[in-house]
């Protein structure tokens, strides 16, 4: 009602001489405007929480993916630092040294100690 | 007329507009009722259909030695199960399974038409055979993923770290001792699962909450395979049966190599047989033979009652105990103490065990930690055997003091050996020296724990230079002398007893000594079982002792105590410019 009769202080002198029945059309008009408004909102609000849902579980699954890539790349790294230990052996360093490079461990003459 | 029938209508379209409210409350009034009071109920509901519980079970932790290299890892393995009720068709998968796991048909089969809910198939299998399961994605048939044990560097310190069996718990060695510390934990974790069982949401992403601790070792992965080439070499070399071999920091009492021979890869324990899993240096106790005689000559002279140069007469080389009769390997006449540690002579032992007395004797042998445990941190250690001397014989402090009728382990031996190296205190020997998280942030440090005052420091220092004539020329242990270092040392031969009395032809050759001799920075004792060449400890074990010892010396960075003199004039030089 009160939104009915602000809009009544816009109308025209000549306003007046309308009937009735056109006062009763506009207002249905106004309120229906009003439910459609309220209908948009609703509506969007609907679509905008189903949107963030879908977001949310269409994250989820990439974040299940990037895990799961995550877990094989650590399978990688494990297996290679498996490689890495094994290479840095002391028994294969030992037998490289000794067979390839002919090495041994020096003799005392060899020892230049550092003050 | 035509005013009642609009009458009629107008009141029929209030009752169907009445109606259609009242239906409206009553809907409005059962949604609030679902909404509000059955709220709870209805989402559990819900949450049951999408949300799953999965067990996570945390990795086992690593140990490291003490130069942070991998001595044993957990990796990721698959495990294969089946729910029998669940396979749709029993033959085609009976047959996949024994083409792709080779597994036994029969078993197979038992399983899979078993009345149970699940059954393993086969455990921890290899990537290319879960590849190809995975592909079929047969019904029922689950790959579980599992964490397995694995050691990189096989052999290497195998009776150290031990091993797991298949339920990743330890089952030898440090891995059974920590598994606790080891072990990670079980956690639930809550998922969200789509129609399709896909995941796509969970509560927790990582599991390193639930790893476990790391170990990381006194153990240095080059002193300890020094060790083992050096013990393997020395077996090999006098066709023996076995041997072992310990380092050990004798500050700290942190070991820092303990070597068997023969060993086992620990990724394939179940092919070797039980007796070489087992750390015998912790488990088997011997009798020591002469190595004995360094702690009967320091109870001595703890006592008071000898000095180096008190003489004894050691019977021209035979000399009867009771009913038995003791030799020395050569003659000698009169010896003093110091020369009795120096030749080795087993009548001068008996002269100076009988001296002492067996009261003496025992509480010193006591103290120096014999007949009882060392507190290591592994499992199966023994005490030894070490009579209250009440209990003895006559002839017993003779012959406990050239060290028979008594019997060690070799890790109290070297335990007991690196009090005197440390000046008369005794180390608790151990073999972790700090546990981390999983991000290696040290959660507990082991520190060195001294036991107690052995000897004095006087008496430790005699001692020392009493050991330090065995390396010199006519000494035992001449074949332990290093170039560049003075060596304390200690021969030792023993003979083995089969059925109570001393088996002819098997001894067990020992030599125990540190170096360098004024700082020591490394105990070693070396244990040759059973050599068939020779026997003598001066002969099978001391050149091995010599061969840990340089190496050893040279990987800490020890410098020689006696440089040439080329190199002091170029350094002084050097130091002038």
């Amino acid at each position: 009602m009160r939104i009915i009769s602000v809009n009544m202080r816009f109308f025209k002198p000549n306003d007046a001489e309308m009937t009735t029945h056109d006062s009763l059309k506009k207002q249905k008009s106004n309120l229906l405007r009003i439910w459609i408004f309220l209908l948009v909102l609703f509506i969007s609000e609907f679509l905008f929480y189903a949107w963030c849902r879908v977001q949310c579980t269409r994250l989820g699954y990439e974040m299940t993916k990037d895990v799961e890539a995550n877990r094989k790349q650590m399978l990688i790294k494990n297996s290679l630092v498996l490689e890495l230990a094994r290479l840095k052996s002391p028994e294969r360093i030992s037998a490289i040294a000794r067979q390839q490079l002919k090495l041994e461990p020096p003799s005392h003459e060899q020892m230049v100690v550092l003050p | 007329m035509k005013t009642d029938e609009n009458k009629k209508l107008r009141n029929r379209i209030r009752g169907l507009g009445f109606m259609m409210y009242a239906l409206f409350i009553l809907m409005a009034g059962r949604a609030m009722y679902y909404q509000v009071f059955l709220n709870e109920w209805l989402s559990e509901k819900a949450i049951s259909q999408y949300e799953k519980v999965d067990v996570v079970s945390g990795k086992r932790g690593d140990i490291f030695d003490a130069s942070n290299r991998k001595m044993a890892v957990s990796i990721d393995v698959v495990s294969v199960g089946v729910h029998p009720k669940k396979i749709s068709d029993v033959r085609t998968t009976l047959n996949a399974l024994t083409d792709i796991l080779h597994v036994d048909r029969r078993v197979l089969s038992n399983n899979l038409y078993s009345s149970k809910p699940f059954a393993w198939i086969k455990r921890q299998i290899t990537p290319k055979e879960s590849k190809m399961l995975a592909d079929l994605n047969l019904p029922g048939v689950i790959l579980k993923p599992e964490y397995s044990r694995f050691y990189p560097n096989k052999f290497l310190g195998a009776q150290v770290v031990g091993f797991c069996g298949l339920d990743g718990r330890g089952i030898e060695g440090v891995e059974y001792f920590y598994n606790t510390e080891l072990q990670g934990t079980e956690d639930r974790v809550k998922v969200l699962k789509d129609a399709l069982g896909r995941r796509f949401e969970s509560e927790k992403i990582t599991v390193s909450d639930s790893n476990g601790n790391n170990l990381i070792l006194t153990i240095d992965g080059a002193i300890q395979y020094i060790t083992e080439k050096a013990i393997e070499e020395a077996v090999v070399g006098f066709s023996g049966k076995s041997g072992m071999a310990i380092v050990m920091n004798p500050r700290t009492g942190g070991i820092l190599a303990l070597a068997h021979y023969p060993s086992y890869n620990p990724n394939a324990f179940r092919e070797y047989p039980k007796r070489e899993l087992r750390s015998r240096a912790l488990t088997d106790p011997f009798e020591p033979g002469s190595t004995m005689k360094i702690f009967s000559v320091a109870a001595a002279i703890e006592s008071g009652i000898c000095k180096p140069t008190t003489v004894f007469n050691c019977e021209n080389g035979s000399f009867r105990v009771g009913t038995n009769v003791v030799h020395d390997t050569h003659s000698y006449g009169m010896l003093t103490v110091q020369e009795i540690i120096k030749y080795s002579s087993n009548i001068g032992a008996i002269k100076v065990g009988q001296a002492v007395g067996a009261e003496i004797l025992y509480k010193n042998l006591r103290n120096f930690g014999f007949g009882e445990k060392t507190g290591i941190d592994c499992a199966g250690e023994t005490a030894g055997v070490l009579a209250p001397y009440t209990k003895w014989r006559k002839i017993d402090a003779g012959t406990i003091a050239f060290g028979q009728g008594i019997s060690v382990s070799a890790m109290q031996l070297i335990t007991a050996t690196s009090a005197i190296a440390n000046g008369g205190i005794l180390m608790k020997p151990h073999l972790v020296q700090a546990v981390t998280d999983t991000n290696g942030q040290i959660i507990k440090k082991i520190e060195s724990t001294p036991v107690r005052r052995v000897i004095s420091y006087e008496t430790a220092r005699t001692v020392r230079q009493m050991m330090k004539e065995v390396i010199t020329t006519g000494g035992t242990g001449m074949n332990a002398a290093l170039e560049g270092y003075a060596v304390c040392g200690k021969t030792g031969t023993a003979q083995k007893t089969e059925n109570g009395s001393y088996a002819r032809g098997k001894y067990v050759s020992s030599f125990i000594g540190f170096v360098p001799a004024d700082h020591p920075e490394a105990v070693i004792l070396v244990i040759v079982d059973e050599p068939q060449k020779k026997y003598y400890g001066g002969t099978v074990a001391a050149p091995a002792f010599k061969r840990i010892a340089q190496e050893t010396l040279g990987y800490l960075n020890v410098a020689p105590e006696n440089i040439p003199t080329r190199f002091r004039v170029s350094l002084e030089k050097e130091g002038e410019g």
